[in-house]
């Protein structure tokens, strides 16, 4: 059939099926601004607006819109003229990967046109269908208002992020001076108003801040345009002649064998051009996490096995001309499994008699596969057990984490093509190009050389795309049949066949004096790896390193097994092991105050540790195996005082000692508290992480900064810009950075363990100051000076110490075309022995209906030292973000199973991500060091506001309740049955 | 298994009959729930041309034509409180300008707060067929091939009052009970999350409830949350008596 539609004002008519999506039809005719997140609608990314109204076209036939009105984001500007709201949300830093960024502007397209003066909760309404995993709604909020404000004729009133150094303290603020101590400007909440935090107060420059012009600046995103505008900017986002649809078949059981596999009939089928199974695909192990070469053990996956460990877990894949023959193809598919008894708890798993996972005798570097152990984690200082005997009172208590998904809503997908050269190319959402390109390599039977992986933008990733995860799959399938091939996972899929976050069992026991001094803590952990061992050894090494440094105490011991399962698999999620530990360490800590009659705060405060302490278990807890590759870490930079004082000061921590408030008048059921946690997080992976970058100058002065860095969404792609333009003297708007392609960038590990703007940033940072030298060389040069040392370069210019100066195009020019001609051009890379931690203080508010154990978050507060903050839009973006990704681990968000270990809820709204109109009130600080090892002072961001939310959300459950909650999620049969007792 | 091969938009009730009568056949109404899960459909009868939507107010009842969507419901100044905010809670907004209100009533999601109010605000659901049309109270209706909702029709009097409890402000309720005090003072109390789909029940009919359980709830809390909400429901029907 056709349809006929005015789209964005244009008649046009599209043929289509009956059956088709209005997604489907909308990008197959280049509308690619609409996007897919799930085929349920509850994503949103699809939204269009249908006669004015916004709908989710992924739950609308094509058929539906005939004779109607459409508009997408592709209507909204010509050329570099944008919507006020595009242009709002480019100014607000409301776009971070972008790639629900042109449903959310329809969104306040429809709002606005129907009322240009909205409150925030029609704001929030109007946002309520598009679901965000990055922004935490705070900035997207902002951005609606500011356009209504614009486009009323008014200045729009934007709140800028919360960016202070200590000297901006009351100098009394530490002392005796309790809240109302000192009359400084301290941040304060105003009434309840969740999109303009905290009243900023003026801040200084303390001497250890570096003066810059470009860094320290609320500089928008240098991909924002194109993202605002829905530009083709993603994997899917391209059209390639004669591509084939891949899709997988997956495995409906926890654990079986597979006895045979008959494809003859999905061959058959017209259409079908490869089915690839353990039958005709070589057996090559591999761990799939993308880590650094060699990749740690162990070696426990082939591309397709004669196993399967979890449902979900891969059994074959189609290529076909289409999705729906893919589909039908997979149900030709016959297979025949001897099913196996599974175990889903790690508790269970590592029992002798436990079903046996990994029997395949070609697996490499299992701990002890016969128990299901992966691995087998041990690490101390001191002497545990002597310390135990020597302190006043021992304290031991059991926690228990579970498994959530990250959740991106760009889900993964992967398109491989040969191309001219006949190298095969894999355009990929992928966190790791460069590991990727290492990893798939083998799997595929290929030279390294003869792939290239290119990261276009990524729409979310936190962690779930740190793996070579379906890469290996559409090399084979483009191998096998010479055409292009593209895989995208189903929502269900996401859940099922990707990855997620380990759960664990972790016990706390610590020794500890009458006034409140730790002697000794052990942390015992039995982690589930689920059916692979991907990231299992190093997220659990990073659970006991976490785990086990906030607190100065003479004797630790972390004693930790990971434990094979049959649920999907684990991997890396933004924390990384860091989340899980210090959920159980923060409500530890506030267990051990309480029995000590001890101020929560103070008795951390005690034991925290400080500039200048030694992070004495870290040798011992390094990435993988490689114990004592650094010396034990000294602090440099810590603001934690400041975080924690800021914060309480925030949140109203004095309100505790008040019992009226506690109550709310006319609902005897309702309890409020407040609780708190502090972080400490850590910048990258010492020894490991290492990041290159290239930058040359062009004809005009500008730059090129070429990074295998990868932005997924970050804005990494921006603060690596700021450092090259601070650096070379430039606005930002002279630097176009590119990122991230195997052929075109250097080397980089990739956008995991916060090491992307401490790592890349600092190569980036060299990479700048060796253009630098030479643009002064050729400056003295075209001066006839003899020497250039005293030349600077600021406002495109170099600047001789005699007051002449020269523009930066002139300089270009005369390096490539006048004389002595040379490309000015330079490449540097950078790995650090450090990893200096960032730290922050995480403050909860909530309200306990003790009569149902429904908790409602009411508000959270964060203060954070990340450093020198290189731009505080971005920067207060991933705390915000990373706050409300916390949040749903703490309290809402959960995999269920059925018996069978089928997950029972792999679709969002049985699996419940926070909405915009649902959200807590959000505060962020950002309290400012100078980290000297960092460029230009920064320390890392990123993933520290994933760890406090958990244990204060329990700790503030506990103010209000007085029952201690050990296992999260906090959702409200759990919290009733704690209060029953 | 098969999948939808046409697609047909009537212009008129008579003419969605005639189609519906085909074997393999449905109705489609905003499409929210159909379009994901299309596979036992051969065809489909768009209903946005039947002119089945609109809502008339009359004196103490309101006619919500099948095809109104339910964010006009919310948009709808002269509709009860009571079931613009049940409305608002069907989903989010992409939802509720595809979602309508015959899809509601034809669904009966288990929790569907809409669909609860509904039943507390007495309604009945006009049906039309081959054979001619019928009314029928919300509570037993059960949709039936060939049939086609026209319109749900609903008593706006009385004090209404809702209470639930959900892992998150906007997410599916685990329980949810509304209740109503019709003018004549008879009290009408419905619950979601009990049951196969959201009931009416008598307050001492609460005990006996057997609901299904699931992750967010086992069947002995949601029995428990009805008690509690339940009272809590009835406490604020009281307290707004005149």
């Amino acid at each position: 059939m056709n349809i006929h539609v005015t789209i964005n004002g244009e008649e046009k008519s599209f043929p289509c099926r009956p059956d088709e999506t209005l997604l489907r039809v909308l990008r197959r005719n280049g509308y690619f601004s609409v996007r897919f997140g799930s085929d349920t609608g509850e994503t949103g990314a699809a939204a269009v607006l249908l006669d004015g109204r916004l709908v989710s076209a992924d739950i609308l036939f094509a058929a539906q819109a005939d004779g109607h009105a459409i508009e997408t984001i592709e209507g909204m500007s010509r050329g570099l003229d944008l919507h006020a709201i595009q242009q709002a949300f480019i100014q607000t830093g409301a776009i971070q990967s972008g790639y629900s960024t042109p449903a959310m502007v329809l969104a306040a397209r429809a709002l606005l046109a129907r009322s240009r003066n909205p409150t925030e909760d029609e704001v929030r309404d109007a946002l309520s269908g598009i679901l965000d995993r990055e922004t935490g709604y705070v900035k997207p909020v902002q951005a609606v208002l500011a356009a209504a404000a614009v486009l009323r004729g008014e200045d729009p009133d934007i709140p800028p992020p919360n960016v202070l150094t200590p000297i901006d303290l009351d100098p009394g603020l530490f002392g005796d001076g309790g809240p109302d101590g000192g009359g400084v400007s301290t941040p304060e909440f105003d009434g309840g108003v969740a999109a303009r935090p905290i009243a900023p107060p003026r801040p200084k420059i303390t001497s250890d801040i570096p003066e810059t012009s470009v860094v320290g600046k609320p500089e928008i995103k240098v991909d924002a345009v194109k993202l605002a505008k829905g530009n083709a900017a993603f994997v899917d986002d391209i059209e390639m002649r004669g591509m084939l649809y891949a899709k997988l078949l997956t495995s409906p059981h926890a654990h079986a064998r597979i006895l045979d596999i008959d494809d003859r009939e999905a061959l058959a089928l017209p259409g079908v051009h490869a089915v690839i199974h353990y039958k005709n695909i070589e057996r090559v192990m591999y761990a799939s996490g993308g880590q650094s070469y060699p990749n740690p053990p162990p070696y426990d996956q082939v591309s397709f096995d004669t196993k399967v460990r979890h449902v979900g877990d891969r059994v074959a894949a189609v290529a076909a001309e289409s999705l729906e023959i893919a589909e039908e193809a997979l149900r030709l598919i016959r297979v025949d499994y001897e099913v196996l008894p599974a175990v889903f708890d790690e508790r269970e798993a590592v029992i002798t008699g436990a079903p046996v996972i990994h029997d395949e005798p070609d697996a490499i570097g299992i701990h002890d596969a016969a128990h299901n152990v992966c691995h087998h984690i041990y690490a101390h200082v001191g002497n545990v057990e002597k310390g135990f005997e020597k302190a006043d009172f021992v304290y031991e208590k059991t926690y228990r984490v579970h498994q959530v998904q990250q959740c991106p809503i760009e889900p993964h997908i992967a398109i491989a093509y040969w191309d001219s050269d006949e190298r095969l190319t894999i355009r990929t959402s992928t966190q790791v190009p460069f590991h990727v390109r290492r990893m798939v390599a083998p799997l595929l039977g290929l030279p390294v050389r003869r792939i290239r992986v290119i990261k276009p933008r990524i729409g979310g990733g936190f962690g779930a795309k740190q793996e070579m995860l379906i890469e290996d799959i559409v090399g084979h399938l483009c191998i096998k049949t010479g055409r292009p091939v593209r895989l995208e996972l189903t929502r269900a899929e996401e859940f099922m066949s990707s990855r997620t976050r380990h759960p664990q069992t972790i016990t706390f026991k610590t020794g500890v004096n009458r006034d409140g001094q730790l002697v000794a803590q052990s942390m015992t952990t039995v982690a589930n790896t689920g059916a692979y061992g991907t990231h299992g050894l190093t997220v659990q090494t990073v659970s006991g390193l976490r785990g086990l440094s906030t607190y100065n105490c003479p004797n630790k011991r972390f004693d930790c097994l990971v434990a094979y399962t049959n649920i999907p698999v684990p991997g890396a999620y933004r924390g990384y092991g860091a989340p899980q530990a210090l959920f159980a360490l923060e409500v530890h800590m506030d267990e051990i105050a309480h029995e000590l009659g001890l101020d929560t705060i103070e008795f951390r405060r005690q034991n925290w540790v400080r500039v200048g302490d030694g992070l004495d278990i870290a040798p011992h807890l390094g990435e993988g195996e490689k114990e004592n590759i650094i010396d034990i870490p000294i602090i440099l930079s810590s603001a934690l005082e400041e975080c924690v004082e800021l914060g309480r000061r925030a949140i109203g921590w004095e309100r505790r000692n008040d019992p009226e408030w506690r109550r709310v008048p006319g609902k005897p059921h309702l309890r409020r508290g407040l609780g708190m946690a502090v972080c400490m997080h850590g910048t990258a992976i010492p020894g490991l992480d290492m990041g290159g970058a290239s930058i040359k100058i062009n004809d005009d002065g500008s730059f090129n900064v070429l990074v295998g860095a990868t932005d997924l969404g970050t804005g990494s792609d921006t603060v690596l810009s700021q450092m090259a333009a601070e650096v070379l003297g430039v606005p930002l708007e002279d630097i176009i950075i590119y990122s991230s392609d195997t052929d075109m960038t250097p080397f980089d590990t990739g956008a995991y363990a916060s090491s992307t703007t401490y790592i890349s940033g600092t190569a980036v940072k060299k990479a700048a100051e060796g253009v630098r030298e030479q643009i002064k060389e050729r400056a003295a040069l075209m001066l006839e000076l003899d020497d250039w040392d005293g030349i600077e370069l600021r406002n495109r210019h170099a600047w001789a110490p005699d007051g002449r100066s020269i523009s930066l195009e002139q300089i270009a020019l005369h390096s490539l075309h006048q004389d002595q001609q040379r490309q000015i051009m330079h490449t540097a890379s950078f790995v650090s022995y450090e990893s200096p931690p960032p730290f922050a203080g995480q403050f909860v508010e909530v309200l306990v209906d003790t009569e149902t154990g429904q908790v409602t978050v009411e508000k959270m507060v964060m203060a954070v030292d990340a450093g020198v903050v290189i731009n505080p839009l971005t920067a207060s973006g991933q705390v915000e973000g990373g706050m409300v990704q916390a949040l749903g681990y703490a309290h809402c968000e959960e995999m269920a199973y059925d018996d069978a270990g089928r997950m029972v809820n792999p679709q969002f709204g049985p699996y419940k991500i926070y909405r915009a109109d649902e959200m807590p009130e959000l505060g962020v600080i950002l309290v400012q060091t100078h980290e000297p090892s960092g460029p230009f002072g920064a320390k890392a961001i990123a993933e520290i506001p994933k760890d406090g939310v958990a244990p204060a959300l329990s700790n503030a459950i506990f103010d209000a309740t007085g029952v201690r909650l050990r296992q999260i999620p906090f959702t409200p049969e759990r919290v009733w049955q704690a209060l029953q007792v | 298994m098969a999948s939808v091969k046409n697609y047909y938009r009537p212009t008129s009730v008579a003419e969605a009959l005639d189609l519906l009568a085909r074997p393999g056949t449905t109705a489609l109404a905003g499409g929210t729930r159909l379009v994901p899960r299309p596979e036992e459909w051969e065809a489909v009868v768009d209903l946005q041309a039947a002119g089945l939507d609109g809502i008339e107010i009359e004196e103490e009842r309101a006619v919500l034509g099948a095809m109104t969507r339910i964010q006009a419901l919310v948009d709808h100044e002269d509709l009860p409180e009571a079931l613009r905010r049940a409305a608002h809670r069907e989903g989010p907004n992409t939802f509720r300008s595809m979602g309508t209100v015959g899809g509601v009533a034809a669904a009966a999601d288990p929790e569907s707060e809409l669909f609860a109010a509904l039943l507390v605000f007495e309604a009945v659901v006009t049906i039309r067929s081959a054979a001619g049309g019928r009314e029928t109270p919300l509570a037993g209706f059960r949709p039936a091939p060939g049939e086609l909702i026209t319109a749900v029709t609903i008593q706006t009097g009385g004090t209404a009052a809702a209470e639930r409890v959900a892992r998150t402000p906007a997410d599916s309720p685990i329980v949810a009970v509304l209740g109503r005090r019709d003018p004549a003072g008879r009290l009408h109390l419905a619950f979601c999350g009990v049951g196969e789909r959201p009931l009416l029940a008598a307050p001492e009919a609460i005990d006996r409830l057997d609901p299904p359980g699931d992750f967010r709830g086992s069947s002995g809390y949601r029995r428990q949350m009805a008690i509690v909400l339940s009272r809590r429901v009835l406490d604020a029907l009281e307290e707004s008596a005149p």
